[in-house]
């Protein structure tokens, strides 16, 4: 009676007999979401390549100006639907009130991230559930244990907020596969606040709630999730909110073949904040080379050919293959590529295909993804034909994707199953092969980019230039030879006078005399460094006394002195000019 | 034998293996996967700390040899010498490659790599003992336990422990797999990166020793001298080539092992020591008899007895009947004298909570497994980055981790010693109440901590907030309806979290400096709320001195200036937002062309404690020739002065040498009462002095002219408070 009334015992009953039937499942996502919330104050993301991740620093921007009084799409336009803006702002209100980080992004990130933390805990719980609908249990098992240590998942949760559409976008998969159309409608409703993706269940949601009022509940949910967040923005403020949609919909084309196309090899460009307060400098007025009419008609009936076909849409793996093929789709017709958008295709990859062909896309991408940022549009920043390549191999994969979700969705057509059955292997083996080649290409690139960004380069030609002679760069900071050594090792010697921040290791006379033997002794430090500076200046009065001064340059900072053999007069020719 | 042997045997036996452990395999494709992406696309420390944890004292021993300075050849170091030698080989290697902003980029990827291998190793090879101690799938649960646990991933992109732990956990295989050989390598070559390895050798002894003929503490026989002798060949190798070439260096690493005195132990606490473990400063290292020198402070700990005593303990467990035959016993002892070992230890890195981790997803199968892991994961983050590297100056807090993970680790050791010693009952009993007690204290001393760990925080970051005097001044005694100013987020954030509700704090709506609004309008009406407002900015970034000067030269012309005061690079500026106008003439001439023409104060009566505002008026007959200070006093009937201001014109904004002929200058000068100036008749004074020397500025004509060169403007009465 009193278990009957009282549901707390059951809700006991039912966590303890879950955790004893899933119990491999619950010690995943124990484990996983430990590890989400621990990486997020303690591993940045972007490594020792980027340090502050990827768009940290801008959002760090735009929810700064809350403390001004200035909210998203009340007082300026953001490229974003509203919930992420609103949900940063939120975490960093909430971070002011606690005494402040040395660096500002710890607070603000470590809250956003941890809020987030909750989601990507969904997406996992998610991901097995649906699993759990479409396979047996030992593969929604394998099917969580590979999100869990896929690298694309930590990396996209970490440096982006995609973590939180996917959510919206599992619910609504969820949803569809168990019949439900509440969440699938708030899934896609709530989802499409974060980012367009969210549509993509819509169709296969449409098909499965097909009867009388699972249709209207859905259509109705959906409705009522994005209405009751964007009808009010819009009345309170429809020129930032339309500013939105324009910024949503006009952007120039980037990352993508189209893109390549269009001669844009650029990555997705935002508009300053600064211009933010003007409505009306959101959307781009990019003039496209190609029929976008055109191919937006094929693609749209390509989707409307394939969402007619017969489809066993009562078939849990049939309907969320579809919503993968939509994906897939889209991607392939999107103007626009972003690298996070990989962890859309990598969990539906996981929840659609073979455990094995799931992870083998897994990674794939989340090669590409590394290939893209921070490699292409980082590192080889002026190196455009390595993105060109990252971008069409990532299309070519997405391809193959597509191919191998339209062939769970039929599998009764042979053509797609022979395209399917090469579509991975031929994919990968064409990255792998682009891969080898690219590299070398690559390493000569990033030779070239560093070289280019380096204000020591006139002093690195300087040294190529004097090559066959016997050259030796001397300097008190390692970083400097570190800076130069790389690019003129065949034609220098380069040496760190022994010292360790300053405190010298050796004796500068006796040490110095090893130099003698060398045509040309190249001494570069930075005279105003509080730690090497004084060292510097004796290394330079050193070679003053014993060799002639006959170049002196100074790159930013660093001083650079050339010293050529004292001749037998021992007269030197005037001194160069400091410059 | 032939089939076995050939390569078609092998491809086939790697097959077979791959398809019993297909699921393993898969584990350890993503573990190696993850990892190497962890390695570049992921940077240890966080936003928290940078170049952590021992990141930049890598870095830092590798620039050495830029210079061509090596370990153990020209200095002696606290590692043995193959790990300094990998940084080395690291670093060389990264010389080839362009440098990437910073350095470590290319370092720091070239170094973990190849750990990445030891790591993927350590996976294995626990895979393949938990297979020996327990079934398939727990052994996959410990596995995977090992991959997803935080800890070991931060080790891997932090410290070199994984190398260790690899070594240990070989030397635990072969034990396991009767292979003395391999058990020797591991224990030797363990010993070549850190001493730790060497806790597997009392069990291996055992397990190797001749089990016939009478006891002699397992010291005999053939399999246990090729343990000893393989182990001893390992660690010639590690250290051989540098004692044949400089045996100093190599000894001085033996001697600082014995000079070292505790750290972050119990027994360091109870020496009184608080620090973290020291190293010696490079350029002493060069010194080989500095390593004698002891490190912390001098134990008062009866060392002796203590080291006799966890040796008599070590020994009696050593030498009771234990089955060492059976892998989960002769493991388990293993995994004991480690814990034995970090609780005898005067000293204690963090990183070694990677094999606290280890040995307990090891030897505890299911989910106890998991969650000791997880709460020793815990403990260790606890101490690094949170209490080290956050609380460094509150060592109370380090003392409560220290304490806690010290029980953990004694609680550790009951459950081992059940593994070992299955048939005694009270261990049972003790092993399976181990966690919850442990755990359960743990959560409720951190939950009864939190209060005091926030507090605690927040102390720690006013310390080091350079404007924190400004911030205690404000605390409680900032008056009602005044705000703060500022345009800089950085300063905003600074100063919120400390902040009292009462007072505002104003950003001027700005995006990188380029304002949102017209500044003129936006501080007019935002000083409007308030009665004083104080403008900070920080000058130590050079991006808004323009946007900031702007705002402080509106706020001079518009407002009060009290008085500015700099704090480090951060600058306040204090300001009444009443200004009265300029009502009453004067005539007034002082030297260098300058004449006083009129000023204002409010009508409002005065009471002490209250702001006050007075505005001079000003003109120069000519450029004056020098910068001049303008001070406003106000004067008791003995002529002390009790209240003043001195400050450049205009709040500075406009230098006297910058006056024009015929224009003339508003100056406002705001003065704040003493809250205990008695109610009486007051004179207000003002007059000029050279801003170069002090110097007064003669008053050459005018009425209200003062012997001191100052001019009476006027009196006023300071009236009661009313109560």
């Amino acid at each position: 009676m009193n278990a009957i009334h009282n549901p707390i015992p059951r809700l006991i009953e039912h966590a303890r007999a879950s955790l004893e039937t899933h119990r491999l499942f619950w010690l995943v996502w124990a484990l996983f979401v430990a590890m989400r919330l621990l990486a997020v104050p303690l591993l940045a993301p972007g490594g020792y390549v980027t340090g502050q991740g990827p768009d940290h620093l801008y959002h760090l921007d735009f929810v700064r100006l809350s403390l001004a009084g200035y909210y998203p799409y009340l007082n300026f336009w953001m490229e974003y639907p509203p919930l992420f803006p609103w949900l940063a702002t939120g975490a960093y209100r909430l971070g002011l009130g606690l005494p402040p980080w040395d660096n500002p992004l710890l607070g603000f990130n470590t809250i956003l991230h941890w809020i987030m933390a909750l989601f990507e805990a969904g997406n996992l719980g998610l991901l097995y559930a649906i699993a759990l609908r479409l396979r047996d249990q030992r593969e929604a098992e394998s099917i969580a244990v590979a999100y869990a240590l896929l690298f694309v998942p930590l990396i996209v949760f970490l440096g982006w907020f995609d973590a939180l559409a996917l959510f919206f976008l599992l619910l609504s998969v969820w949803g569809v596969v168990n019949r439900w159309p509440i969440p699938a409608g708030l899934g896609v409703g709530l989802g499409l606040l974060v980012k367009p993706f969210a549509v993509v269940p819509a169709p296969a949601a449409l098909q499965a709630f097909r009867r009388w009022p699972r249709w209207v509940i859905f259509a109705g949910v959906t409705l009522l999730a994005a209405g009751a967040v964007l009808i009010p923005l819009a009345l309170l403020s429809p020129d930032y909110t339309l500013a939105t949609a324009r910024a949503l919909g006009g952007n120039a084309p980037w990352e993508t073949v189209w893109a390549l196309l269009d001669g844009v090899v650029d990555f997705g460009r935002v508009a300053p904040l600064a211009a933010r307060i003007d409505p009306a400098s959101s959307g781009g007025a990019f003039e496209s080379r190609l029929p976008w009419p055109i191919i937006t008609l094929a693609c749209g009936g390509l989707g409307l050919w394939l969402w007619m076909r017969p489809i066993n849409w009562s078939d849990p793996l049939r309907s969320t293959a579809f919503v993968g093929l939509t994906l897939g789709l889209m991607l392939l017709y999107s103007k626009g590529y972003s690298p996070q958008w990989a962890l859309y295709q990598v969990a539906l990859a996981l929840l659609i295909l073979p455990i094995g062909r799931g992870v083998a896309y897994g990674l794939l991408f989340g090669f590409l993804l590394a290939a893209e940022w921070p490699l292409a549009y980082f590192v080889l920043v002026n190196a455009p034909e390595f993105a060109v390549a990252v971008i069409v191999l990532r299309a070519l994969l997405t391809l193959a994707l597509t191919v191998d979700f339209a062939g769970e969705v039929f599998p009764q057509a042979p053509a797609l199953q022979r395209a399917r059955r090469y579509s991975l292997t031929v994919a990968a083996e064409i990255i792998v092969i682009a891969g080898l080649i690219l590299t070398p290409a690559a390493l000569r690139a990033y030779r070239r980019v560093r070289l280019e960004a380096e204000p020591l380069r006139p002093f690195v030609e300087q040294v190529e230039a004097n090559t066959g002679q016997a050259q030796l760069i001397v300097s008190p900071q390692p970083d400097l030879i570190e800076r130069v050594w790389p690019f003129v090792r065949r034609d220098a010697d380069a040496r760190l006078f022994p010292n360790v921040e300053g405190e010298q290791w050796a004796s500068v006379d006796p040490w110095m005399e090893s130099t003698a033997r060398y045509e040309r002794v190249w001494l570069a430090y930075t005279p105003d460094d509080p730690k090497t500076g004084d060292l510097g200046h004796r290394l330079a009065a050193w070679l003053d006394a014993q060799r002639c001064l006959t170049s002196l340059d100074a790159y930013g900072e660093v001083e650079v002195r050339g010293y050529a053999p004292m001749p037998p007069s021992g007269e030197c020719p005037p001194a160069p000019e400091r410059p | 034998l032939s089939v076995e042997t050939t390569p078609s045997g092998l491809i086939g036996r790697l097959r077979g293996a791959f398809e019993e452990h297909q699921l393993f395999a898969t584990l350890l494709l993503l573990f190696i996967t993850f990892r190497a992406a962890a390695i570049l696309l992921l940077k240890p420390g966080g936003f928290m700390l940078e170049g952590a944890p021992d990141q930049f004292y890598y870095l830092l021993i590798a620039r050495i040899t830029a210079g061509e300075r090596y370990p153990f050849l020209h200095y002696w170091m606290e590692y043995p010498p193959p790990f300094p030698w990998m940084t080395v080989a690291a670093y060389k290697l990264s010389l080839l490659i362009p440098a990437h902003k910073p350095q470590e980029l290319w370092f720091n990827t070239l170094l973990r790599l190849p750990m990445l291998l030891f790591d993927a190793g350590n996976l294995v090879l626990l895979y393949v003992l938990a297979l020996r101690l327990h079934d398939r799938e727990n052994a996959f649960r410990a596995a995977l336990t090992y991959t997803l646990l935080f800890v070991p991933l931060l080790t891997l992109l932090g410290w070199y422990d994984n190398i260790v732990l690899f070594f240990m956990l070989l030397a635990v295989y072969g034990m396991v797999r009767g292979r003395p050989v391999l058990s020797g390598a591991g224990i030797g070559l363990g010993f070549g990166f850190k001493m730790l390895p060497l806790v597997v050798a009392p069990a291996a002894v055992q397990v190797f020793r001749e089990k016939k003929g009478p006891p002699t503490f397992g010291l005999t026989g053939r399999r246990v001298l090729l343990v000893g002798v393989t182990a001893l060949v390992m660690i010639g190798l590690a250290f051989g080539p540098f004692l044949a070439v400089q045996p100093a260096y190599t000894l001085a690493f033996f001697q600082t092992l014995g000079a070292r005195n505790g750290w972050q132990t119990v027994w360091a606490l109870l020496d009184g020591y608080r620090g973290w473990g020291y190293v010696a400063q490079p350029k002493d290292r060069i010194d080989p008899a500095s390593a004698l020198e002891p490190s912390g402070i001098p134990t008062r700990l009866p060392w002796g007895l203590i080291t006799l005593a966890f040796g008599a303990l070590g020994l009696w467990l050593w030498t009771r009947p234990i089955n060492w035959d059976e892998p989960r016993r002769s493991v388990a002892f293993a995994g004991l004298t480690f814990n034995l070992l970090i609780l005898y230890s005067k000293g204690y890195s963090v990183q070694w909570g990677l094999y606290l981790v280890a040995w307990a997803i090891l030897l505890i199968p299911g989910l106890r497994g998991t969650l000791w892991g997880l709460f020793m994961s815990a403990l260790t983050l606890a101490e690094w980055p949170v209490a080290i590297g956050v609380f460094p100056d509150y060592p109370g807090l380090w003392a409560g981790v220290i304490i806690v993970r010290t029980v953990a680790t004694v609680a550790l050791c009951l459950e081992y010693a059940g593994g070992v010693f299955p048939a005694v009952g009270w261990l049972e009993v003790a092993r399976r109440w181990a966690l919850p007690v442990v755990g359960i204290g743990a959560v409720l001393a951190g939950l009864i901590g939190l209060p005091f760990v926030a507090r605690t925080y927040g102390l720690q970051r006013l310390r080091a907030e350079p404007a924190a005097d400004f911030i205690r001044s404000l605390d409680g005694q900032a008056p009602p309806g005044a705000a703060i100013i500022t345009t800089q987020p950085e300063v905003y954030e600074r100063l919120s979290g400390y902040l009292h509700d009462d007072l505002a704090l104003w950003m001027l709506p700005n995006v990188e400096q380029t304002p949102w609004v017209e500044p003129e309008a936006w501080l007019a009406d935002t000083m409007a709320g308030y009665e004083r407002v104080w403008f900070v900015e920080d000058r130590l970034d050079p991006l808004y001195y323009d946007l900031n000067d702007r705002v402080l030269y509106i706020l001079n012309q518009r407002a009060c200036p009290v008085g500015a005061t700099w704090y480090a690079e951060t600058h306040t500026a204090a300001f009444l937002t009443a200004r009265p106008k300029v009502d009453r003439p004067v005539t007034a001439s002082f030297e260098d062309g300058i004449r006083l023409t009129g000023f204002g104060v409010p009508s409002n009566p005065v009471v002490p404690g209250a702001a006050w505002c007075v505005v001079l008026e000003w003109e120069a007959d000519a450029t004056p020739s020098t910068a001049y200070i303008v001070f406003v006093h106000l004067r008791d009937a003995d002529g002390a002065v009790r209240a003043q201001n001195d400050q450049g014109p205009s709040g500075g904004t406009r230098p006297t040498f910058t006056w024009t002929p015929g224009e003339t200058v508003e100056d406002a000068h705001g003065i704040i009462l003493p809250a205990d100036l008695p109610p009486g008749e007051y004179t207000l004074h003002v007059g000029l002095y050279r801003a170069d020397n002090g110097e007064r500025l003669p008053v050459v004509g005018g009425e209200g002219t003062q012997p001191d060169d100052s001019l009476l403007l006027t009196s006023l009465i300071v009236e009661a408070p009313s109560p």
